[in-house]
């Protein structure tokens, strides 16, 4: 199947395609999916190259459950969450401290270069912010708010309730407010803080 | 910083996602394609098999490629006749054909008169 024929088919029927031999399917799969588990796995990490090493290892994993792959039961970019949450967590737990500096570069999309400049800062301000959070609020807040999971998706990549989910939610935003207050001016908000 | 702030930057940050390298893409693919090859001939894979429950009560390929071996061995003799199989048996023809009496062996000579047409 051509590349662009693929674009509206869903993440699952791409899935299933690739383990009945589909040649084109795993491209479009890999192009789908990999910017946003190598976002998370950046956001979690702090280490662009463990975020890689993460992204590839869930993506191996992905492609060797797929003649597995229940169909109606989840969504693949859930599974996939899962998965690399889990690596993360691991990796984040053998490691103790992690850097701070190393935090992904963000991918400049915005028009102007001051915006940009401002607006990549306030990403990377945020960025920081978020890697001094706890590691499950960071997880929370990450596929909550960045990644743009529901809280019953976010439940099941956490294998926790949906109220603790909104829970780790609420703390992580306050960790963050507090940790990016007095920054306002320097960010390039106006206005009172 | 104000919820509001909070959320303009959450917004930002969505659209700033580090994009995956060329090499990154490319391990990722040929982890896809060297798993999807395993697809096609790993022991997960259903194969016809309507012939493995006959070689296996035959005894086995090993045992049939001897079976092979002695066939075609018997009709390359049959259909070639090389010269040692023809003096072997035009030998032990004229072996009994010299030993006095056995040229023509009557077998039941009694049944004679039968032969004769009425």
């Amino acid at each position: 199947m051509a590349l662009d024929a693929l674009s509206d088919v869903s993440d699952e029927a791409l899935l299933v395609l690739y383990a009945n031999g589909d040649p084109g399917a795993a491209r479009a799969l890999t192009l789908r999916l990999t910017p946003r588990v190598l976002g998370f796995a950046a956001r979690m990490l702090s280490d662009r190259t463990e975020a890689e090493d993460v992204a590839q290892e869930a993506m191996l994993r992905l492609w060797r459950m797929a003649p597995g792959w229940q169909q109606g039961e989840a969504r693949v970019a859930t599974w996939l969450y899962r998965v690399a949450s889990n690596l993360c967590l691991d990796r984040l737990r053998r490691s103790r401290p992690r850097g701070l500096g190393d935090v992904a570069e963000p991918e400049d999309t915005t028009p102007g270069v001051v915006a940009r400049m401002i607006e990549a800062d306030r990403v990377l301000a945020l960025d920081k912010a978020l890697a001094a959070l706890p590691d499950r609020q960071r997880q929370a807040v990450v596929l909550r708010h960045i990644e743009g999971l529901s809280n019953p998706e976010i439940a099941a990549v956490m294998d926790i309730g949906v109220e603790a989910v909104e829970s780790l939610v609420a703390r992580g935003k306050k960790g963050l407010a507090a940790l990016l207050s007095g920054r306002r001016a320097e960010l390039g908000y106006e206005g009172e803080d | 910083m104000q919820d509001t702030d909070l959320e303009g930057l959450f917004a930002e940050a969505r659209t700033m996602r580090p994009s995956p390298s060329a090499d990154l893409t490319a391990r990722i693919l040929a982890d896809a394609d060297a798993v999807q090859a395993g697809f096609r001939s790993g022991p997960g894979v259903v194969r016809p098999r309507r012939w493995s429950g006959w070689i296996a009560a035959m005894g086995g390929t090993g045992v049939l490629a001897g079976l092979a071996t002695a066939t075609l061995a018997g009709l390359w003799l049959g259909f070639a006749q090389p010269a040692p199989v023809l003096t072997l048996t035009q030998t032990v023809s004229d072996a009994f054909a010299a030993d006095a009496g056995l040229g023509a062996v009557e077998l039941i000579p009694s049944l004679d008169a039968f032969g004769l047409e009425g």
